[in-house]
């Protein structure tokens, strides 16, 4: 972007890094944004613009390297920049609006790359930000889904409930890890 | 002097408030075994407050006005030091946050980078937001640790007042909080601070449930327990006095050995009730080696178990004593680091106090990445497991040992905190997640104008570490430290569901497996395979041939 737009010399910025820096501007703030919603801010901000944004859109994404695209819930999709929201954390905001696929593909991620169960507790923090009673129906809709059918639950001696996927976790070691993470680690300064 | 307040405060009163002072309290001042030397509130040494009790040395007092002079350029001390802090984790060098942040690509539950937004040290006036702490943002590492809040759970929070810790260190390991309800209840000071086993120390005497570990009764206990322990300076041995406890309680073996008067003395309702009160009674009696009970608590294990003559194989057989030999419990061993964890823990004769391997597995990383940064590191992506899904022994995993083993001797000759280093993980995609292996030198080279290379330094470790070999040698009067020394317990070969070494799920290890990773690591070492001594050869290389000299000439070579 140029830094001194008023300079007569200057070069005017192109579409493509303002588009760039709304994207980093709303990372910063630690949200998605869509391309309806960066079409929006660019014509409020910089005036009628490009008139084939998408394709704007497309050249900033090529031409900038921390800009990435994700799909999210109900088939949007999301833009960030990696240099303000890592790919995890702008999943987890991707999903928020589907709170059974954010519950499974965050316990399937966890079993996976760790590799650990999940306290369901988790799920009640930020930024998951779901009540329990969402967390209720979403385990209760899990049962006999079969595209959930990897997703299974131990409680450990402490009563709290540990979600994995059997994909990558077999039942005896979800149990020995989630019963570490209750008792073993505080136990184990 | 038996007074109730704070061991510190009263030399503080002699030396002036500029000195710092290591002080011991009234069980070091009555020579219990199980007594420690205090420091700045909460920093403790543990064992040795009998023996300043028995040379009637109250306290020890360090002024000074002078800087520390430096020998290398302060230009090139200051880039290094903020190369260093740009290398930090939160306490143990963990590297993910607790939860994930907008930074963070990792995070790990069991991190104890607790830090977030909307968490705040609640019960600071105003309450301080801890917020996201980007890693690249240096002036928020103080923020990243709370271990009231990692050790007491959620509930923390409201009473966190700020971190504390050693002078000029960043991480603030320890917490300062403030309970104003156990000020009425109990009659002890509702402002404490402490970290680790010193914190949690009046909740370990208690055998609860778990959840109970993380309540409000269990915060109480440990309000009680701190207090009682700061003022009568006890010391617990990494918790093996509570463990000790609550076996020999449960078990019958108190019941057993007390005359009826002494017994009926404790009110075991109370303590079976889990009441923090019970402390009371129990500390107090411990310092001043009142009764039978509290005296052979103020041995120590070891001349514990002696004395009342139970076999030290009853202890080392049950897991859940977490004892390991001599006296002494296990100190991150294989629950934690399998057979890198066993084989530390059967270097000392003490616990291992060894942070060197467990804060890499514990570290927060993904074990892919972690293998990644072993296999730069050990030579091999087998010298780190996951944890509880142990492989058999690897000469990587021999190295690794070794390494930890020179590098926790380094940081106790240097005073760098092995708590906290080495620094072989970062918080830093860019940097793969690599730290930096050759700080260790690089500070020593700077502070002191010796210039000497990762390598070299660590040879130095490795004198040290051999140089405590041959004491023990000697002391011990034997060379056979693999038989009468370096041994294992009982439990680290079982399984509560019999699973078999090498399973998912489990921490137990192989006999014969372990035997390879003695092996292994005796010739890391360049000692004697059959007793695991050091050779003559291995004491020459080192410098150390004096030393081997004066153990033939005991018969000890």
């Amino acid at each position: 972007m140029n830094p001194n737009p008023s300079s007569p010399d200057a070069t005017p910025p192109r579409p493509g890094d303002l588009i760039a820096e709304l994207v980093r501007a709303a990372s910063r703030e630690g949200r998605l944004i869509t391309a309806a919603e960066l079409e929006a801010a660019y014509r409020e901000s910089f005036g009628p613009g490009p008139e084939d944004f998408a394709a704007e859109l497309e050249a900033a994404l090529a031409g900038h390297g921390d800009l990435a695209r994700l799909p999210g819930a109900g088939g949007r999709e999301y833009f960030h920049s990696l240099r303000h929201l890592s790919a995890t954390y702008a999943g987890i905001l991707a999903r928020r609006g589907d709170p059974l696929l954010l519950i499974a593909a965050t316990v399937r991620e966890n079993s996976q790359l760790y590799p650990r169960p999940l306290a369901l507790d988790v799920f009640n923090a930020e930024p998951f930000g779901l009540t329990p009673e969402v967390i209720r129906e979403v385990l209760h809709g899990m049962h006999g889904n079969p595209t959930y059918v990897d997703i299974a639950a131990h409680t450990t001696t402490t009563g709290a409930i540990y979600l994995y996927s059997t994909r990558h976790l077999d039942h005896g070691y979800a149990a020995f890890l989630a019963e570490r993470i209750e008792t073993g680690l505080v136990d184990n300064p | 002097m038996n007074t109730p307040a704070k061991p510190q405060d009263n030399p503080a009163g002699y030396t002036g408030a500029d000195a710092v002072v290591a002080a011991i309290g009234q069980a070091g001042e009555n020579q219990v075994p199980m007594s420690v030397v205090m420091n700045s509130v909460s920093h403790s040494a543990g064992g040795v407050g009998g023996v300043m009790g028995a040379k009637r040395l109250k306290a020890i007092g360090v002024q000074g006005s002078n800087p520390v002079y430096l020998a290398g350029p302060k230009e090139e001390w200051e880039k290094l030091v903020k190369y260093h802090l740009s290398l930090l984790g939160a306490n143990n060098q963990h590297v993910v946050p607790s939860s994930p942040q907008p930074w963070a690509e990792f995070y790990n539950p069991g991190s104890r980078w607790v830090a977030a937004r909307g968490r705040a040290w609640e019960a600071a006036n105003p309450p301080v937001e801890t917020g996201p702490c980007d890693p690249h943002d240096l002036n928020r590492i103080a923020y990243r640790t709370n271990n009231f809040v990692y050790f007491l759970g959620k509930q923390a929070w409201q009473y966190t007042v700020r971190g504390n810790g050693c002078t000029a260190c960043p991480i603030r390991c320890h917490t300062t909080f403030k309970v104003p309800s156990v000020a009425a209840k109990y009659g002890i000071r509702e402002v404490g601070q402490n970290t680790c086993v010193g914190l949690v120390f009046g909740r370990g005497f208690f055998k609860a449930p778990g959840a109970w570990n993380t309540g409000p009764a269990a915060l109480e206990a440990c309000m009680v327990g701190l207090s009682l322990a700061d003022d009568l300076v006890v010391w617990c041995n990494y918790s093996q006095l509570q463990r000790d406890f609550i076996k020999l309680y449960y078990e019958g073996h108190i019941k057993a050995k007390l005359g009826e008067d002494e017994f009926k003395s404790y009110n075991w309702e109370k303590y079976e009730k889990n009441d923090p009160s019970f402390l009371f009674e129990l500390l107090p009696r411990i310092a001043h080696r009142q009764g039978e009970l509290a005296t052979a608590l103020g041995m120590g294990t070891g001349y514990h178990l002696e004395r009342w003559g139970i076999p030290e194989s009853v202890w080392t057989e049950a897991k859940n004593t977490n004892y390991w030999k001599m006296g002494h419990p296990k100190h991150h061993a294989n629950e934690d680091d399998g057979q890198c964890g066993v084989i530390i823990n059967t270097m000392y004769n003490r616990d291992a106090q060894n942070h060197s391997h467990c804060n890499f597995v514990r570290s927060g990383l993904p074990i892919q990445v972690q293998k990644k940064l072993a296999a730069e590191l050990w030579g091999a992506p087998e010298a780190v497991d996951a944890i509880g899904d142990y492989r058999p022994m690897h000469p990587a995993k021999a190295r690794r040992a070794k390494w930890a083993c020179l590098r926790k001797e380094l940081h106790d000759s240097l005073s760098i905190c092995n708590w906290m280093g080495p620094w072989i993980a970062s918080p830093l995609k860019e940097r793969g997640y690599a730290g930096d292996d050759t700080l260790e030198s690089r500070f020593y080279s700077l502070a002191t104008g010796h210039r000497l290379d990762r390598d070299e330094l660590d040879r130095v470790g490795e004198r040290i570490f051999t140089l405590h070999r041959a004491l023990t040698i000697r002391d011990m009067g034997t060379q056979d430290m693999r038989g009468q020394h370096d041994t294992v317990p009982g439990w680290v070969f079982k399984d509560p569901q019999d699973l078999p070494p090498f399973s998912k799920g489990t921490i137990r290890m192989d006999r014969d497996d372990i035997k390879k990773g003695m092996d292994l690591f005796y010739a890391e070492m360049g000692w004697d395979q059959t007793t695991g001594a050091p050779t003559r050869q291995a004491y020459r290389r080192l410098g150390l041939g004096e030393v081997a000299e004066d153990l033939a000439r005991r018969n000890l070579l």
